[in-house]
């Protein structure tokens, strides 16, 4: 049975807004303050208990209401449709979101272990591929507390598919990495993908492996500058020679050329003898002055590519 | 081998082939089953157990190499794909989404396809079954290697290479002049055999044969591939080489390939989920090759080249050796010379297969 009240009806004191299907309560004012800007095109919809209400959507509106007015629809609902209707409205905003693992969460307990699989199918299909919904189905695998990251869009969710390679123990050591740090797409599956690989590599306890970057996460950096260094100390410690010979061919490449203008990068990662070189130039003039610049350091080229080739040769 | 074997399926179009019958001759307690399984997806075939087949393709393939290394020119004789023996770094496991053993049972088929291109005897063949499955694990129920050995005799512009990682020689009653075949052994460090091959011959084992052969006269062909970087990898295969020569002498050998350990990125994803304590894929610095494999960072390659390499040649091993899929950088940095300074690799192995028949005439 559908009823229809107006607000000015029901007194905002008797409406329980602490249901966990009203996952409006996660975004971030940015987006309520569009919900609340469209609120004539959004009801609000409660259930009728004894002597309350329960609101099951509306949330920002209701704390914003100010008119007499506006609709109320009065429904009977499970907590499965409440969620259901929240994800509805919602389902724009959780599109690549981690914020989605709210409504993950919200299913997960209310719904039954043996059909959990098919039914998350279901719910999430409009707005998830299946890969992303196997992804979010593992990650409901990890603690709760895990899921701070995932709203806070720190990390994105295939980052799963390395972080399920840990232990939970070792999982915990990890979250403070994530926990303050917004990493891009790939630069948080390089460095689980990294430290898995010493992990495997070395046989130590991962608090162990995890010291030198605790150290670095520690330091007054920028986020950015923190990930670059993290990535980058994994990286000696994962390619302890490509990284040595990656420096070396840096310091020579500062030596003979100008670097404003010319830029020269192994080819194929040092998988043959060729160098690709980047030339920036405005102009004739700037091209012949570098080319003659180039003609007159042969020697040290010479001394370069010889220095190259032993190297990658193994000489 | 046989226990390997969970059950041998036989398609209802292959049932009166020579191959059929003398699987259901050699099954002993393996059950068969006949029906209609052409269609099957690959999913439903089933693990472990053995299907014969109707080939409807191509049974003369190149070997599928890229234009980005130096590919040796093998010639495949495709007799089916899958192999039962359990090895780690196996492409053919991540690669064959049906896990099963598939055999062109209509070798009937294959003989007209062969006979068209072998007739012309002004072409040198070196042909092998050893790409798309190991030629002799299942040898001893579809006795395949030796019906291949009778029919080609009559070519003599063919020589076939029989690569295998087991010990089955049964074959050999059907060779009439053991210059045309090449029994290979598949080699790896003492270590990674014991451990990464798993249902294959002990190393040892292999060698056992490959003197057994070097003694009938034949010349056997060896083939690291893949070498792997591990803790120890001197040691393991210095230890291996050493064994090479307790049985057999430089002058057995044919040819000898190295391999360095390589793959597209899903070869590596599926030996971790597979192999969880196969720990190699883990120690290599690997970068992504010019042709989209990850193979281990060139200095790293050419270390363990340089090695082997060295190691063969005191014991008098020489311009029998050849790379795998390798650029010329490596050629010259390890042998001195690249394909091209010997006439081209797939040139220079038809003239080390076919040199028994230039030292008589």
């Amino acid at each position: 049975m559908v009823k229809f009240l107006t607000l000015e009806s029901i007194p905002k004191a008797k409406v329980n807004t602490s249901g966990d299907w009203l996952f409006a309560k996660i975004f971030s004012d940015r987006f309520n303050l569009k919900l609340r800007n469209k609120k004539y095109l959004y009801p609000i919809i409660v259930e009728e208990k004894q002597n309350y209400f329960d609101l099951i959507w509306g949330y920002e509106i209701l704390q914003e209401y100010k008119q007499d007015k506006i609709d109320v629809i009065v429904v009977k609902a499970s907590d499965f449709y409440k969620g259901l209707i929240n994800l509805e409205f919602l389902k724009y905003e959780f599109k690549n979101s981690g914020k989605i693992i709210v409504c993950a969460r919200y299913f997960d307990k209310i719904l039954e272990k043996k059909d959990k699989t098919v039914r998350f199918f279901d719910i999430f299909e409009n707005i998830l591929n299946k890969k992303e919904i196997n992804l979010l189905l593992q990650w409901l695998k990890l603690p709760e507390i895990f899921d701070e990251i995932l709203i806070k869009d720190n990390v994105s969710l295939d980052v799963i598919e390395v972080f399920k390679k840990f232990t939970q123990n070792e999982q915990r050591y990890l979250l403070p990495f994530f926990i303050n740090i917004r990493w891009g797409k790939n630069k948080s599956k390089i460095f689980l993908e990294l430290l898995y690989k010493l992990k495997k590599r070395e046989k130590v306890d991962i608090e162990i492996i995890l010291n030198p970057l605790f150290e670095i996460l520690e330091k007054d950096l920028s986020p950015n500058d923190k990930i670059q260094k993290i990535l980058n100390n994994l990286r000696d410690r994962c390619y302890p020679l490509k990284r040595t010979v990656e420096k070396e061919f840096l310091q020579w490449s500062s030596k003979i050329i100008n670097k404003k203008r010319i830029r020269i990068i192994p080819a194929n990662e040092f998988e043959v003898d060729e160098i690709i070189m980047e030339i920036k130039f405005d102009g004739l003039y700037t091209l012949k002055n570098l080319i003659e610049d180039l003609k007159h350091k042969t020697d040290e080229w010479d001394k370069f590519y010889n220095w190259y080739k032993s190297r990658l040769n193994d000489e | 081998m046989t226990s390997n074997i969970k059950g041998i399926f036989i398609d209802n179009e292959v049932k009166n082939s020579i191959i059929s019958k003398t699987v259901s001759k050699n099954a002993g307690f393996v059950p068969i089953i006949y029906g209609d399984f052409i269609r099957l997806d690959d999913r439903e075939f089933k693990k472990g157990y053995v299907y014969l087949l109707k080939h409807k393709g191509k049974f003369f393939k190149k070997c599928p190499g890229t234009k980005f290394y130096n590919c040796c020119g093998y010639k495949i004789i495709h007799i089916g794909e899958g192999c039962p023996l359990n090895c780690s770094y196996c492409i053919l496991k991540a690669y064959f989404s049906h896990n099963s053993i598939k055999v062109w049972a209509n070798i009937e088929d294959l003989y007209m396809e062969l006979d068209k291109i072998f007739s012309n005897r002004e072409k040198f063949f070196r042909v092998g079954t050893g790409e798309f499955t190991d030629s002799l694990a299942i040898e001893h129920l579809t006795n395949y290697s030796k019906y291949l050995i009778e029919f080609l005799f009559q070519y003599q512009n063919v020589i076939l290479e029989l690569k295998t990682k087991v010990v089955d020689l049964s074959w050999i009653d059907a060779v009439k002049d053991t210059r045309f075949i090449l029994p290979a052994w598949s080699l790896n460090s003492i270590d990674i055999a014991a451990t990464e091959e798993r249902s294959t011959a002990p190393l040892e084992e292999r060698l056992k044969a490959a003197k057994t052969c070097a003694e009938m006269g034949f010349r056997v062909c060896l083939h690291f591939d893949p070498i792997i970087y591990y803790p120890g990898w001197e040691r393991g295969y210095k230890e291996t080489i050493e064994m090479i020569f307790d049985y057999i002498k430089s002058k057995d050998i044919a040819y000898l390939s190295l391999g360095s350990f390589r793959g597209m990125p899903y070869l590596f994803k599926f030996i971790e989920e597979n192999w969880p304590d196969s720990n190699y894929i883990y120690f290599g610095e690997f970068i992504k090759g010019v042709d989209g494999k990850l193979r281990l960072f060139r200095p790293i390659r050419i270390k363990q080249f340089r090695f082997i390499v060295n190691l063969l040649r005191k014991y008098g091993v020489d311009k029998q050796i050849y790379f795998c899929m390798e650029s010329d950088e490596v050629w010259r940095a390890t042998l001195g010379y690249t394909p091209k300074d010997i006439g081209g690799l797939a040139n220079h192995l038809i003239q080390l297969s076919f040199a028994p028949f230039q030292s008589t005439t």
